[in-house]
């Protein structure tokens, strides 16, 4: 049988009239359900894959832009490292290189104290239009010009109960020549308070000159390096390394913001391999539901089929027409799937605030009618561990090959019945009247 | 020169249960020729649907040779009964089967649409045909909103769009009211006639019977012609 008949059969049996009731028949509407099955279990496959892109994007292009950088040159000893700045600086490529001091710290103020990374930077990194893109500034201003001048991030500043203007004390430790350790309290004045839009690191960051980061700090525990950026990290996780390679003096190794961090990237991606995993696994069982209906199709057609058996249809006819429509109910439930993944994508952080709101108002109506105290707010995903608002970044090459796995396995799902129904004897479906 | 469309040498039956092997064919020997119209009559359950399933394609013998139209069924391959039940024979049967989502025109158009591909050829082939049997006004009619005697005309149109040599009817009054009866004999007869097709009907109506130039009984596995 050609295409055009197998089609004309295939979406009569699939799609079909309602009978005279107006009703569809039993297999009809398992039919609808696999392909609703389907859809809906695109949706939060499609959502999950969104956030978790989104939320991984958004984790790492902060950490990358605001903490490792695009790449870092790290010296051997004491080396040069205004020399190699001024080199890394002039490769091609590079759009910006900073010396950096990292030590740790505790910063007291108004009576509280709070562990803190110190972050002896230069004013241009934190100027940076890279850098502001991810730096909100809170209050205050994003400036270190003088050399007690320093920047809080926003969950610290919460802690401490800081504002711009406020002093804070920083207290460091130093090891002297007898190896006895000998604290050191600086006094710093808060210019601004900053904020990544993510609390892992607002907690804990504390900005200071690089110069008199090397005066206060600790050397035996402080790292110092040359931060590099360069074109789109995403694009090209080395371009930077790479762009430097060769032009910075002698004492130096160069690593790519992938090595820096590698365990927290490669946490984050394996966290998205696993949830997509288990999405994956009800876009299987709802494949599985396709099989079934159209099983239930071929059971309830067999009379049908033995008719078109001896009007000429040969079991490969049977076969394709079954597991077409298969495949055509898996690409309709894909494609309302992924309609209604990239709309609650699209609209993710508004249905998540909503939400939020509703179980808010629940929760204070349970508390007011039990007497009790409203409990805290509640938070569907707490910024303490993820971002404030999810970025919305829609992966549409991966939805693509989602959508086209989906047919795939309908397809799949649907050979067992293709091949009942091309087996099926004239005979046995005459009989099944 | 020998124009026989359906030849049967030997053939016999079996059915295969636990109980007990049940030999319904025993040795049916039959020869028809382009043109012919025979009739086969017998008591319920002697094998006379069983012979038409044979001879249609639709099963097979256990032993002996049948070929129809040319082709040798005993052997031949699903691909092969395919094509034959597709070009060689019409079926009408006692119950309609026709497909119920579609209409008195699709299900005509069915079989040649199956065939060519061509889906506006088919229709302008089952038009005339819907047109013969009466059915010119309800071309766009579902079989459930068709009469018992309607439906049964449309299998009969059905079984003749691809001018097949052969239109194998069992019982194909069988579920009718005595005028509808009429009319679909009328027309299975008249039709067959018309186009020179080979008429083998299955029935238990006897005026149905003598209607054929060519009469059979099947009883006891054996076919005696009369």
């Amino acid at each position: 049988m050609k295409g055009a008949p197998i089609l004309f059969v295939a979406s009569r049996f699939f799609a079909g009239r309602r009978n005279a009731a107006g009703t569809r028949d039993q297999a009809r509407k398992a039919l609808v359900g696999a392909v609703l099955s389907i859809a809906l279990s695109l949706v939060p496959l499609i959502t999950v894959m969104q956030v978790a892109d989104g939320m991984i994007r958004g984790i790492t292009a902060r950490y990358v832009e605001l903490g490792t950088y695009h790449a870092q040159a790290v010296p051997y000893a004491s080396a040069d490292l205004v020399g190699a700045r001024d080199a890394a600086r002039n490769a091609p490529g590079v759009t910006g290189a900073w010396i950096e001091r990292q030590s740790v710290g505790v910063v007291f103020a108004h009576g509280a104290r709070e562990g803190a990374i110190i972050r002896g930077v230069e004013q241009g990194f934190v100027t940076d239009p890279s850098t502001l893109e991810y730096l909100r500034v809170v209050s205050g201003a994003a400036t270190i010009e003088k050399p007690y001048d320093a920047l809080v991030g926003s969950a610290m500043a919460r802690k401490l109960s800081l504002n711009a203007g406020d002093t804070v004390n920083l207290i460091t430790i130093r090891r002297n020549q007898s190896g006895v350790m000998i604290p050191r309290v600086s006094i710093l004045t808060v210019r601004g308070v900053v904020s990544a839009g993510y609390r892992d690191l607002d907690a804990q960051w504390l900005f200071m000159r690089q110069e008199t980061a090397a005066r206060l700090l600790p050397p035996e525990n402080t790292r110092s390096f040359v931060g590099i950026k360069a074109a789109d990290p995403f694009k090209a996780p080395a371009a930077a390394r790479d762009a430097v390679s060769g032009h910075l003096p002698p004492g130096f190794s160069v690593y790519q913001w992938k090595d820096i961090q590698r365990n927290l990237f490669e946490s984050l991606a394996s966290t998205r391999t696993m949830l997509l995993l288990i999405m994956a696994i009800t876009v299987a069982v709802a494949a599985v539901n396709v099989s079934s209906a159209l099983t239930t199709l071929v059971l309830e057609r067999g009379q049908e089929i033995a008719v078109m058996k001896s009007l000429g249809a040969s079991p490969a006819d049977l076969a394709r027409i079954f597991s077409l429509g298969g495949a055509a109910l898996g690409a309709l439930g894909a494609v309302l799937g992924a309609a209604g993944g990239l709309l609650v994508s699209v609209r993710i952080n508004q249905i998540l605030a909503g939400l939020e709101r509703i179980l808010n108002m629940l929760r204070d109506l349970s508390a007011r009618l039990s007497g009790g105290l409203s409990p805290a707010q509640y938070r569907i995903l707490d910024p303490a561990y993820y971002l404030e608002t999810i970025p919305v970044h829609i992966p549409f090459a991966e939805i693509a090959v989602v959508v086209i796995a989906a047919v795939g396995l309908s397809f799949v799902a649907a050979l067992g019945p293709a091949r009942r129904a091309a087996a099926l004897s004239p005979l046995d479906g005459f009989r099944k009247r | 020169m020998n124009d026989d469309v359906i030849v049967c040498d030997g053939v016999r039956k079996t059915f295969h249960s636990a109980a007990e092997d049940l030999e319904i064919l025993r040795g049916i020997d039959l020869r028809l020729s382009s043109g012919d119209c025979a009739s086969i009559t017998g008591p319920s359950g002697c094998g006379k649907s069983t012979l038409l399933s044979i001879l249609g394609g639709l099963d097979s013998p256990s032993t002996g040779r049948v070929m129809v139209g040319g082709i040798e069924l005993s052997d031949a391959r699903e691909d092969e009964l395919s094509t034959f039940r597709a070009r060689v024979v019409g079926f009408v049967f006692q119950f309609h089967y026709l497909l119920k989502d579609f209409t008195a025109l699709e299900n005509t158009m069915l079989p040649a649409f199956m065939a060519s591909g061509d889906r506006r050829d088919a229709e302008a082939r089952a038009l005339p045909l819907l047109e013969a049997v009466g059915l010119g006004d309800r071309l766009h009619h579902v079989p459930s909103m068709l009469s018992g005697g309607e439906r049964q005309r449309v299998a009969i149109a059905r079984a003749l769009i691809n001018a097949p040599a052969i239109v194998l009817a069992d019982e194909p009054t069988g579920n009718l009211d005595r005028a509808s009866a009429g009319i679909v004999e009328e027309l299975l007869f008249q039709m067959a006639a018309t186009t020179n097709t080979t008429l083998l009907v299955v029935t238990h109506d006897q005026g149905m019977a003598e209607r054929a130039g060519r009469r059979f009984m099947l009883r006891d596995g054996v076919l005696l012609e009369s």
